[in-house]
């Protein structure tokens, strides 16, 4: 009980003024989108530098991809605003569009087209004239690997191939802002490893990168800016190595209040951990909002907190979602 | 830059959708099929109308020649608009409702391309593969024209009513297509206004019938506005106009929609049964009877040799004449399909447009 009160990571306030060689390509501003009563996004806050690969963290629900939507430009944000290279998607749509490349959650594909119809496509969606598509397709598909499958059904691609081909696809007018959501997911790790190299690459060339992923480590590596996300808040925000610093501490949980702190805990055993999470809801005057474990045996930890709640020992508790946010062993 | 690629770069949606359809066989088959019903059926009418008329009554005369031309042109008129009714809607209802379905649309809401585009390309390829269907019965209303008794106008008026229906329920049913989620919904909405449009409003004004003709002793005729979002109703209208001009010597020939006399100088399709329903009934009380329909001769205009031109079957044209000031019906039809047709357009643009409220 002694780190009662402790912030649980490092939080780079946003409001700080930044160094003036990483000017920001986007900037968040209480950022908020509400699904009836529902926070999907909950006053966030971020600025991505340009050039950056800035990855965003969270387990499913913590509204990563309604964060993208409105970066996008698909999702008018409940209150406050996006801005894209100072565009606002509201007013500005055209020209966010013209910068950003964006690669949905789901990436549906033209199963019925080749790989080079459906980059051109694309390009003449981008209003790209005719005359350059072919240079422009084959060297896109060059990019991505898939030169030798120029003339393939898109159907017969492999799942990693058709994320491949997304990519090309968001990269055809050239856009500065990458916005890629959940690139990785359900890609074998061959895969996967290849697309960090693609990522690394694409930054060289000067691309800003927004990326997600539910576990930590699989960006890690890549990424230059990470902000962990839960329950629509931004919770920490830096450099990896910080943030991976900050959640080594031992077996510890997390706990979000629904007014906005979060604190972190020891946790020694599940007997503890009930008790301590009965003092929390009847002696804490602010509502629980989740719990996080931040270390070793998750799944078990999971399992306590939410067999207490429902065996209806804590009353108010809001058990909003406990996923193994920071896997050790995800993409190793 | 060759027509097709400038048609992809115009507008790519409508370019993917025509390259899309015009490689699946699918599309093939529906034609090869439509066209032997249709060729089937407008063989056996002939025989029925060439084979009834030499063996009861010798050569068939000019106006039964030219009857039985009008005849198979309302019949091939009569499958278009079927055709119409059924393959719109389900060359339609997955335009926005499919991409959904796979991902595909927030790719292209967040392209350059105007919602509006979007959705145009969509109801332009579902129209240009209908037009492809149409023009691929055009031989048969050929047919039709070399027998007699219809002019290259009419052929021209009617296709065009035909061809605006088909518009209209395209831009309904991309509508549907825009509003719910799922195709199988998109289908289920955008047939279920097509029974609407058309068996509703055959109903209602088969009711609205019943009443006025219980209630007063003048002839029952419910307001034509009724039928006015009809296209069955709207080509019978149109191909009326001719269809009386030529037959007007036969003036009690009609025998009901349902029992075909092709012993009469007459024409007969169920596009003359559509015009018989909405034909002005008696009253239940006034006469005494109400066994009609009998022949109503109302004068409904004069022709270029200054006669007086009369027609036995009622019909909404009447309503002009009944009072002056009204819009001819065909009017009306036009009139109400383009307001739906606009409609439908502005809600799928409107569904299609981002960012929105909720992801679409
Ligand atoms: N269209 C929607 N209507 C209602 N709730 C939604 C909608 N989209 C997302 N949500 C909710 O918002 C929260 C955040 O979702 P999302 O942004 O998809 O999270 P993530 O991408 O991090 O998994 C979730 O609880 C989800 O159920
Ligand atoms: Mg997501």
């Amino acid at each position: 009980m002694s780190t009662l009160g402790t912030s649980v990571m490092p939080v780079v306030p946003i409001s700080s003024p930044e160094p003036p060689s990483r000017p920001a390509l986007v900037r968040a501003r209480s950022l908020t989108k509400n699904y009836g009563s529902l926070a999907a996004v909950d006053n966030i806050d971020f600025d991505i530098p340009r050039g950056s690969i800035f990855g965003l963290i969270g387990p499913n629900g913590a509204g990563k991809s309604t964060t993208f939507a409105m970066v996008a430009s698909l999702l008018i944000p409940t209150s406050g605003t996006v801005t894209i290279a100072d565009f606002n998607p509201m007013t500005d749509r055209m020209q966010v569009r013209r910068r950003v490349g964006y690669m949905p959650d789901n990436i549906g594909v033209y199963g019925d087209l080749t790989a080079v119809d459906y980059l051109r496509f694309f390009a003449a969606s981008y209003r790209i004239k005719p005359k350059a598509w072919d240079p422009l397709v084959d060297g896109l598909l060059e990019l991505v690997d898939l030169a030798d499958k120029r003339d393939a059904q898109v159907d017969s691609l492999s799942r990693g191939m058709k994320q491949r081909l997304s990519l090309a696809r968001a990269l055809v007018h050239d856009p500065e802002l990458l916005i890629l959501d959940e690139p990785a997911s359900g890609l074998d790790p061959r895969a996967r490893v290849e697309l960090r190299e693609l990522l690394l690459q694409l930054a060289r060339m000067g691309k800003t990168i927004l990326i997600s992923s539910h576990i930590l480590a699989e960006l890690e590596a890549v990424c230059s800016d990470i902000a962990i996300m839960e329950g629509g808040r931004i919770h920490a925000i830096g450099a990896p190595a910080d943030i991976r610093a900050a959640t080594n501490t031992g077996s510890r949980i997390a706990v979000a209040f629904t007014d906005g702190s979060t604190e972190e805990y020891p946790v020694s055993d599940a007997l503890t951990q009930a008790a301590l999470l009965r003092r929390l809801v009847i002696e804490d005057p602010r509502d629980v909002l989740s719990f996080a474990p931040v270390d070793a045996d998750l799944e078990g930890l999971y399992m306590q907190i939410t067999d207490t709640v429902r065996a209806g020992e804590v009353e108010t508790a809001a058990v909003a979602s406990v996923d193994p946010l920071l896997d050790p062993m995800a993409g190793t | 830059m060759s027509i097709v690629d400038a048609v992809a770069w115009r507008n790519p949606v409508l370019h993917r959708e025509l390259k899309q359809r015009a490689s699946t066989p699918r599309m093939m088959l529906v034609i090869t099929l439509y066209l032997v019903v249709l060729t089937a059926v407008v063989f056996a009418l002939y025989q029925a109308r060439t084979g009834d008329r030499t063996g009861s009554f010798g050569q068939p005369g000019v106006t039964e020649i030219a009857s039985i031309g009008q005849s198979l042109f309302e019949y091939v008129l009569f499958f278009m608009v079927i055709l119409v009714l059924f393959i719109v809607p389900g060359f339609t209802a997955s335009s926005i409702a499919g991409e959904r379905e796979r991902q595909t649309l927030r790719a292209l809401q967040v392209s350059l391309l105007s919602p509006r585009s979007i959705v145009f390309g969509k109801v332009g390829a579902s129209v240009a593969a209908t037009v492809l269907l149409l023009v691929a019965s055009l031989p048969l209303l050929a047919v039709a024209y070399l027998i007699g008794g219809i002019t290259f106008g009419e052929i021209f008026i009617s296709l065009g009513v035909v061809l605006f229906a088909a518009f209209g329920l395209a831009c309904i049913t991309v509508a549907c297509s825009a509003i719910v989620k799922r195709v199988s919904g998109a289908i289920l909405l955008a047939y279920g206004i097509v029974l609407l449009l058309v068996g509703g409003t055959f109903v209602g004004y088969a009711v609205l019938q019943e009443v006025d003709a219980s209630r007063g002793s003048d002839l029952a005729q419910p307001p034509s506005w009724v039928m006015a979002a009809n296209p069955l109703a709207a080509v019978a209208d149109v191909s009326q106009r001719s269809v009386s001009d030529q037959t007007d010597d036969d003036q009690f020939g009609e025998f009901g929609p349902f029992g075909p006399s092709f012993g009469n100088s007459q024409v007969e399709s169920p596009l003359s049964a559509v015009r018989d329903l909405m034909q002005p009934k008696f009253p239940q009380n006034g006469f005494g009877f109400n066994d009609g329909p009998f022949p109503v001769p109302i004068p409904v205009g004069i022709d270029e040799f200054g006669n007086v031109i009369q027609d036995n079957r009622g019909g909404n044209d009447q309503g002009a004449s009944d009072d002056g000031d009204r819009v001819p019906f065909i009017a009306e039809f036009f009139i109400l399909f383009t307001a739906l047709s606009v409609t439908g357009l502005a809600i799928a643009i409107w569904r299609v447009r981002t960012p929105a409220r909720t992801e679409r």
